[in-house]
């Protein structure tokens, strides 16, 4: 991009390797941070260095966190006997926003996926397994994403897992509430049909 | 036949291709789009498939379709369906993925298809006889997907699950046994397989009917076309289709003892063996495989038999006939078979007809027919 500035070029690509940043969006952010208050992008900026520098893998769920272990694997309060497994951090955040869930997780930090030369040895199924030795946990719920990938983690895991004697769900496929039946696609309204409840 | 039908009242394309600019109001009937060749008349009927189907069959690159030194092309048809009119509209960048829209309201590619249903009819089809099976799998993936929305959506995760389950039978070729990192995406592979595998099976059966019908009109009843659908696991010798090829339960069964059989071998080779990616359609001329017998008369007519049971299959699917496109094959029919393809099409069926030549047209088609033509990137009323 040879129309930049040196630095604004540097801020631009470097924006751009973020995930969902286009060229257009790291422009656009370029130019807010360096016309915007010189307080600000030094805040940002050092919040960027600070998240990175003092966050770490909780050494038992594998989430990231600042303390280890993580907030809700010392949480004495929550059930110990259900794990629920995830593939990101983030699904932790988007979990417990429900309120609903009082268990422990565990992320995986990825999905099986050979095409991307992802394999279990790759994600924290080790980890997982140390937490299962000593039969305090019941139930895993395999939370993995609903794509190919997803299943095919959840899979792997349930094989992996049930001969170990623990109790395996995964989560139930299904309609948004709140949503329209004809905006749901037809493989979703299959799924949900298939898991159907009587009322 | 009185169905209703899909009309498009207007084409209207931007830099696609060779057209800078070309707005037309094409006849509910039939349009002969004439001019010489490598004027761009196949393009005109690429553009419509591109609207009906989200992508071009002539190129797997969207931005081939942009016209030399443009950045941005864009497709557009007024499409009449039975109860409503819209605009179907493609935008193709070469350096941002398409957009689709239907009443300017943006459109997932999935939900796009359905809305324009074509047929066509391009010299490539004449081979479909003789050619390879991969032809003869996609006129079924086409016609299918434009039929039933979750078909094309079953066949796309399909094909990323085959992709996986090939590169990890790469990474355990050599062994002996797949275990659990193959048996993942078996499980996978057969929920998705079996709707597709059940559906190709049902719609060869019907298209056999529809086909068997017209063929015998054309010969006057001197010549007898089957089609068989072959999926993957069915021997060579099986010349009659299966009623258990149509049902579920049953596909899932043989499709879980081909991958036993086939485990070893696949192993070996590291590549997938089993699935609808090795299906296929045996046509079957009076008892005689066509691919090995037919002569290029017979596959012609064989040929131009299965398009029009695909324009009932749609028809019946969908409740409205397709468009249909024909391009260039007229000229390789003989009178009677041409005279019997306009004659089933005539008067509820769109047609669009390219042609370097109106010859083959009787002179009463010609007089009916809306003419355009096509010259260097320009189309006009003739």
């Amino acid at each position: 991009m040879r129309h930049y500035a040196r630095p604004i070029a540097r801020l631009v690509d470097e924006l751009n390797k973020l995930p969902g940043i286009g060229p257009k969006t790291a422009q656009r952010l370029a130019y807010h941070i360096v016309t915007g208050s010189r307080q600000d992008a030094i805040d940002l900026a050092q919040a960027i260095v600070e998240a990175r520098e003092k966050t770490i893998y909780c050494s038992v769920c594998c989430t990231i966190t600042d303390t280890d272990p993580c907030a809700i694997c010392r949480d004495e309060s929550r059930d110990r006997t259900t794990i629920c497994i995830v593939e990101e951090p983030k699904d932790v955040f988007v979990i417990e926003r429900t309120r609903e869930y009082h268990g422990l997780y565990h992320v995986l930090h990825g999905a099986i996926s050979p095409m991307d030369g992802v394999g279990p040895q790759d994600l924290k199924i080790k980890e997982l397994l140390d937490r299962l030795q000593d039969g305090a946990v019941q139930e895993v719920i395999l939370a993995t994403d609903p794509n190919i990938e997803g299943e095919a983690t959840a899979m792997y895991l349930a094989r992996l897992l049930k001969p170990l004697g623990v109790k395996v769900t995964r989560m139930a496929h299904g309609m948004p509430v709140g949503g329209d039946l004809e905006y749901v696609d037809e493989v979703t309204l299959t799924k949900a049909l298939e898991g159907r409840r009587e009322l | 036949m009185t169905a209703p039908q899909t009309i498009i009242q207007r084409l209207i394309l931007h830099d696609f291709r060779n057209y800078r600019h070309v707005d037309l109001e094409p006849s509910p009937a039939v349009n002969v789009l004439l001019g010489r060749n490598a004027q761009g008349k196949t393009n005109l009927l690429e553009s419509v498939l591109f609207l009906g189907l989200g992508k071009s069959p002539r190129t797997g690159r969207d931005g081939e379709l942009v016209r030399w030194g443009c950045r941005v092309a864009s497709a557009a048809a007024l499409v009449k369906k039975r109860d409503s009119t819209g605009k179907l509209q493609i935008v193709v960048s070469v350096d941002a993925p398409k957009r689709i829209t239907w009443n300017d309201g943006p459109l997932r590619p999935r939900d796009a298809l359905g809305l324009l249903t074509t047929v066509s009819f391009f010299p490539d089809d004449l081979y479909l006889v003789k050619g390879g099976p991969a032809q003869r799998r996609r006129l079924l993936d086409v016609l299918l997907s434009q039929a039933d929305a979750k078909y094309a959506r079953h066949l796309i995760r399909y094909h990323r699950i085959l992709r996986h389950r090939n590169v990890q039978l790469k990474a355990l070729q050599g062994r002996s046994r797949g275990g659990e990192l193959l048996e993942v995406w078996n499980q996978q592979l057969l929920e998705e397989a079996v709707p597709v595998m059940v559906a190709r099976a049902r719609a060869v059966h019907r298209l056999a009917e529809a086909a068997g019908r017209v063929h015998g009109a054309m010969t006057e009843g001197r010549e007898r076309l089957q089609l068989v659908y072959k999926p993957f696991f069915a021997g060579d010798e099986e010349q009659e289709p299966d009623a258990a090829w149509q049902d579920p339960g049953a596909v899932a069964a043989l499709f879980r003892a081909a991958l036993e059989r086939l485990e070893r071998d696949e192993l070996r080779r590291g590549v997938s063996l089993a699935g609808p990616q090795r299906d296929d359609v045996r046509f079957i001329i009076d008892g005689a495989d066509a691919r090995t017998y037919a002569s290029q008369g017979q596959q012609r007519t064989a040929v131009l038999a299965v398009k029009l049971a695909e324009l009932d299959f749609l028809q019946a699917e969908t409740g409205e006939h397709p468009v249909l496109l024909l391009d260039d094959v007229l000229s390789e029919l003989d009178p009677v078979r041409r005279g019997f393809l306009l004659e089933t099409v005539a008067d509820h069926v769109q047609t669009f007809i390219t042609t370097a030549n109106p010859e083959p047209l009787s002179e009463r088609l010609m007089k009916a027919a809306r003419v355009f033509r096509v010259h260097q990137g320009t189309v006009t009323p003739a």
